[in-house]
Parts: structure tokens; C-alpha cells; sequence
């Protein structure tokens, strides 16, 4: 126990220690931290120079902020979830770009595998909508599933970069409607058919009589009954969960801004 | 022997006299004087023994006339020999009677038991349908009036989007008639047992995974149910699911027979038997049992019958004469059968469905619902 208490502290200070150096080195944007914040220290330091560098000219590019930020556990920055404690960072460290302080930051917190993202500001939600997000944790999160953490950040970095030269033309990602239109579309024709036919259905008012309560004479007399329980049958299915991802990650909101997160 | 034919006269003019059923009274259509039906009864059963006496005299006084009587063929009378006595089979289920009012000849369905004369209209009733073993047992008077009937069919065809527009305008009311209709009245009891499956489901969560528990049980459920004057009518001419569909009566209306009911409404007697309406009284029978049963197996998410074992004790038969009215329209060609109930007035019959409002109906339910849908979607793209 004492070991695992002086091993958290000890990474407690290891990240505020990363914090400083990033918040020295990101004086420049206005954000008190680098684009990649290493705390958790998965990346080797040429992992780290290539991805500031590529993160730096998509966020300058698109006016943007696309930050990659790893701590040890996030309960040291808000205990209430990784996501809060995802936007607690952006905001605590006022990160983004520009007046809006526009920004997109994906949080890795390692002791509990939780990941977290969190988009603030108009151009970043514009660029980053709900489909768009969860379409986007697709590209990183298989790699990280397998450990691969360079490849992950990597592939978030030059999507972020692909989903922002699309909003910046003005085409943003967005879902497909067509194939949900259609079942929608189907679904109304069906309950249109459901009133239409009740409505046919009143004006056929003549039937053959099947029972007689009408002319009953006194109650039913119940001279016997027996109920037997013969045997249990049991399935299971498996919960899609329609906000969530196959890693089970689901959509967020609060902060200002919204995201998602989830285990990895 | 001659079939005796009644036409109930008003006691002070005269004038023909009908049942109304608002008042329950027998009404002169002339005078306007109003008599119960009681009161009517007593005066016929009187003319009645004063006319048998008096034709029990002529009988005897027309035997000593003929026996002096002698045939003359001296040319001064027609020579009707070519006239074809034999209606031969278009005559079959036809009856003649002689209208005691007017004397003109009535050809009527044999079935026929109250009708009114073509000529002087005035109501006239058979009384030799309802005689012996004939007489029906009880009679639910008419309640409800022509009027009431005319009014009923117009609010049938309201709140319905699917009537073709012209139909309530232009449809012609060819014929509406009340009718005593003849009915089997069956007492009984249901009894037996029924086997269902029922199920109870339970759905939990563990997990990442939906669980659905499903346990099986075998019921059973034994009882008996009695019942009393189940309607079936004893009628080929009326269609049974009319019938049916106009149900249920009020039996504390329910009178003595009395032929003093009849008059201003058309009667017919029974010409399905007791045996060949017993299956229909069964089926209701057993169905109410099986519902009844059915309706004490609480406690399940399903249950269905797999099996039933019902045993019918047959009761008392009733025969009956209920009120009903009859409304006969035409539209496009097409004949439209409409019933109501005489007594409360519960009106049904099948309406024709235009298509171009089936379709103007389907579109404008479907067009909103798929547009608001599709807008919803798009936004939540968006």
C-alpha cells in the first residue's frame, strides 16, 4: 500500500514537472501547455518532437488546437470522470486557439485505461460534431487498444487534421442521412398504415358473435385450477448501445464543449 | 281450414290501429285515440267468442241452403275454364289471405305473420302463424320509432373519412321496415376445463448483455358458467351476422307475446328449427366459458389455450319475437344492408370505402410523418 501511495505521488510530481516544461514551451499560442503532454511518458522523445510538429501545423493551420495530454490517473485532476477531468485540464490550463480558444484535446489516463475527448469552441464543434467524434475515436482507439500508442496519437493527429480541412471547405463530416431517412421513412408509412387500417376497420361494423357474455346469468364458477412449472428458458443479447463504440465509450457533454469517453 | 287474419280496429272510428313503441300504446291513425295493449286483447278475445258463435250459426244455416240449391249453365256467367288455377311451383312458400279490412287478396311469404295491405294499408296480423306450439313465448316491443331509425343511419355514416363524399347525399333509401324478428332463446350451462401455456419473462442486464428469463408454466383452469336466453335467430331471411351485431337486448322489456304488438310492423315466423340453431347458441357458449377462464389466469406476461374440454348443458328453449329494423339503401348500383336494434338503437352495416380518400387519407397521415422525420434526422446531423 505505502509503495503504491509513494508511486502515485511520485507521479503526481513527475506530471507537474511535464506541465511546467509544456506550459514553458507553449507560451507562444496562449495555451499553458504543448500540443503533446506526455505525463504518462508513453512516447519516446522523437515520438514526442514528430507529433508536436505535425499537431502544431494542424492546429496553425485550421486555427484549431489539437492537443494529445497523458496522465498517470485522472481522479488527480477531477475525480468525478475522465472526461471532466479532460475539460478541467483544457480549461485550467486555458488551452485552444484564438479569441474562442478553439481546440480538440484527447486524454489518455493510464492507471484505469480511461480515455477521454473534449472539443471546445464553435469552429472545433463545427469540425467535430457528435458523428464526427464518434467516427473519429475509431482511427485511434484500435491502436491503443494494442498498446500502440505512437500510432494512435498519430492517426488522431492527421484525422484531426483530415476533419478540419473538410469544415474549413465547408463540408464538414457528417453522418450519412440517406440509409436513417429511409428506415424513418418506412417506419411513418408503417404507423401510417396502423391509423388507416383502425379507421377501414370502423367502417365494417357487422360480425359473427363468437361469445356470449351479454347473457351470462350469475358468476363463473371456478371449481378447479392448477398452475405447473414445467421448465425455464433462458438467452442473452448482447447491448448495442447506439451513443457508444464497440469499446463501450459513450458521448459526453459539460465543460462548455462536448466529446466523449471510455475505456481503451 | 281458413287462416284467421286480425286487423285491429279502432274502438271508436274504427280506423286502423299500430303499436307505437314510445308510448307502448296501440294507436288509431284516424281518431288518434291511444288504447293499452291490454285493453285491446280484452275487447278481440271478446269479439273473438261472439264471432265463433255466430259462425257456428251461419255454418248450420248455409248447409240447409245448398241442399236446395242447383247449378245453372245457361250462358249468362262468364267462362273463366281457360284461367290457369295451377301457380304451380311459384306458388311454393307462398300463402293468400284476404284482407279483412278492404277484401283484396294479401300474397305473402309463407313465413309471413304481420304485414300491411298494398291496397288499404292498413296493418294486418296472421294470427295462425302464432298458433299451438307456434306461439312464441315473449315479444320485446319496439321502442324506437322510423324516425329514430332515419336519424341513427345518418349519424352511422358521420366521423367516417373514408365514406365516398356523395355516399350520405346520394345513396337513396329504397325501404325501411320494422320487423319482428323471430328468434331461438337458449338457456344453458357451459362447463368444462381449459389447458393453457403461459409464460412469465424476465428481463435483466448483466453485463454488457441483455438477459431474458422465460418460465413456462402448464394452467389449468375448471369451472361452469350459466347462461340465459342467448339470442340466435330463427330466421333464414336475416343475415346472422346482422344479427349478431346489433346485440345486446334488454330483457326486462321483455313481454308476454301478445299479437296486439304486432300491428303497424311487419312479422315473420321461425323457419330455422331449434336443432339448426343450437350449434351457433353452442360455439357462443363455450367461447364465453373459455374467455371467463382465461380471465382468471393473472399474473403472466402471455397465456394461450393449447386445449379445452367443454361439456354443454342444454336448457330451456324460448322463442321469441325481437325488434329490429331494417334499412335497405342503394348507391353506385350497389345494395347496402343496414340493421338497428329496435329497442336501443344500435345501428350497424358495412360502408363503402372510397378509394381516392383511402389513398388522399394514407398520403396525408404519411406525408407530415415521414417529413417531420426526415427534418428530424437531418437536423440531428446536422
Amino acid at each position: 500500500m505505502n509503495k503504491k501511495r509513494i508511486f502515485c505521488h511520485l507521479l503526481a510530481i513527475i506530471m507537474a514537472f511535464a506541465f511546467c516544461i509544456s506550459a514553458f514551451a507553449a507560451e507562444q499560442t496562449g495555451a499553458q501547455l504543448n500540443y503533446v503532454t506526455d505525463a504518462a511518458g508513453l512516447l519516446s522523445e522523437s515520438e514526442n518532437d514528430r507529433l508536436e510538429e505535425t499537431a502544431e501545423l494542424v492546429s496553425n493551420k485550421y486555427g484549431v488546437g489539437v492537443y494529445i495530454v497523458t496522465v498517470g490517473d485522472f481522479n488527480d485532476f477531477n475525480p468525478d470522470g475522465v472526461y471532466e477531468a479532460t475539460y478541467t485540464i483544457y480549461h485550467d490550463y486555458t488551452m485552444g486557439e484564438g479569441p474562442n480558444r478553439d481546440g480538440i484535446m484527447l486524454l489518455l489516463s493510464m492507471d484505469n485505461r480511461k480515455w477521454a475527448m473534449f472539443c471546445y469552441g464553435s469552429r472545433c464543434e463545427y469540425a467535430f460534431n457528435s458523428y464526427g467524434q464518434e467516427k473519429l475515436e475509431k482511427v485511434f482507439l484500435d491502436n491503443f487498444g494494442e498498446d500502440d500508442w505512437y500510432g494512435g496519437f498519430n492517426d488522431y493527429v492527421k484525422e484531426c487534421g483530415v476533419y478540419l480541412g473538410k469544415a474549413a471547405k465547408g463540408k464538414p463530416v457528417r453522418a450519412n442521412p440517406v440509409y436513417a431517412c429511409l428506415i424513418a421513412a418506412g417506419l411513418a408509412l408503417l404507423l401510417a398504415t396502423v391509423i388507416v387500417s383502425v379507421i377501414w376497420q370502423k367502417m365494417q361494423s357487422v360480425s359473427i358473435k363468437t361469445t356470449a357474455n351479454a347473457y351470462v346469468s350469475g358468476a363463473l364458477q371456478l371449481t378447479g385450477q392448477s398452475d405447473t412449472f414445467t421448465h425455464k428458458t433462458t438467452s442473452s443479447r448482447k447491448i448495442e448501445r447506439s451513443s457508444s463504440s464497440d469499446s463501450g465509450s459513450c458521448s459526453e457533454s459539460g465543460g462548455g464543449g462536448s466529446g466523449r469517453s471510455g475505456s481503451f | 281450414m281458413a287462416t284467421k287474419i286480425t286487423n285491429y280496429q279502432c274502438p271508436a272510428c274504427t280506423g286502423p290501429l299500430h303499436f307505437v313503441g314510445e308510448s307502448g300504446k296501440l294507436e288509431c291513425d284516424y281518431c288518434g285515440t291511444s288504447f293499452d295493449v291490454e285493453e285491446i286483447e280484452a275487447l278481440y278475445a271478446e269479439k273473438e267468442q261472439k264471432s265463433e258463435k255466430t259462425a257456428e250459426d251461419v255454418a248450420d244455416a248455409t248447409d240447409a241452403t245448398d241442399a236446395t240449391a242447383s247449378d245453372s249453365k245457361d250462358g249468362s256467367e262468364w267462362d273463366v275454364s281457360d284461367l290457369n288455377e295451377n301457380w304451380g311451383a311459384d306458388i311454393e312458400g307462398m300463402r293468400a289471405y284476404s284482407c279483412p279490412s278492404c277484401g283484396a287478396e294479401l300474397i305473402c311469404d309463407e313465413t309471413t305473420a304481420a304485414t300491411s295491405c298494398p291496397y288499404c294499408g292498413n296493418p294486418t296480423v296472421i294470427q295462425g302463424q302464432f298458433s299451438g306450439i307456434l306461439k312464441p313465448d315473449y315479444i320485446l316491443p319496439f321502442k324506437l320509432s322510423k324516425e329514430d331509425a332515419i336519424k341513427a343511419l345518418k349519424k352511422h355514416y358521420l366521423k367516417k373519412p373514408l365514406l365516398p363524399s356523395n355516399f350520405s347525399k346520394a345513396n337513396h333509401l329504397e325501404e325501411i321496415k320494422g320487423v319482428y324478428v323471430p328468434f331461438w332463446m337458449y338457456d344453458g350451462k357451459a362447463d368444462g376445463s381449459v389447458q393453457f401455456h403461459a409464460v412469465k419473462v424476465h428481463v435483466y442486464t448483466s453485463g454488457d448483455y441483455e438477459i431474458t428469463e422465460t418460465n413456462h408454466y402448464d394452467v389449468s383452469r375448471k369451472g361452469s358458467i350459466a347462461f340465459e336466453k342467448i339470442p340466435v335467430d330463427a330466421s333464414s331471411k336475416m343475415p346472422d351476422d346482422y344479427m349478431d351485431s346489433i346485440e345486446p337486448y334488454d330483457y326486462s322489456d321483455l313481454k308476454p307475446f301478445s299479437t296486439a304488438y304486432l300491428p303497424g310492423f311487419l312479422a315473420d315466423k321461425y323457419d330455422v328449427s331449434v336443432e339448426e340453431s343450437r350449434e351457433r347458441a353452442d360455439i357462443r357458449c363455450a367461447g364465453s366459458l373459455v374467455n371467463a377462464l382465461r380471465d382468471t389466469v393473472k399474473g403472466y406476461t402471455s397465456c394461450d389455450e393449447t386445449d379445452r374440454n367443454i361439456k354443454l348443458t342444454r336448457g330451456k328453449v324460448h322463442y321469441a319475437l325481437l325488434p329490429v329494423w331494417i334499412l335497405n339503401t342503394k348507391w353506385d348500383g350497389k345494395d347496402f344492408l343496414f340493421t338497428m336494434n329496435g329497442q336501443t338503437g344500435k345501428i350497424v352495416g358495412n360502408l363503402p370505402v372510397s378509394t381516392k380518400r383511402l389513398i388522399g387519407l394514407f398520403v396525408a397521415i404519411a406525408a407530415p410523418l415521414v417529413a417531420l422525420s426526415v427534418i428530424a434526422i437531418v437536423l440531428m446531423v446536422r
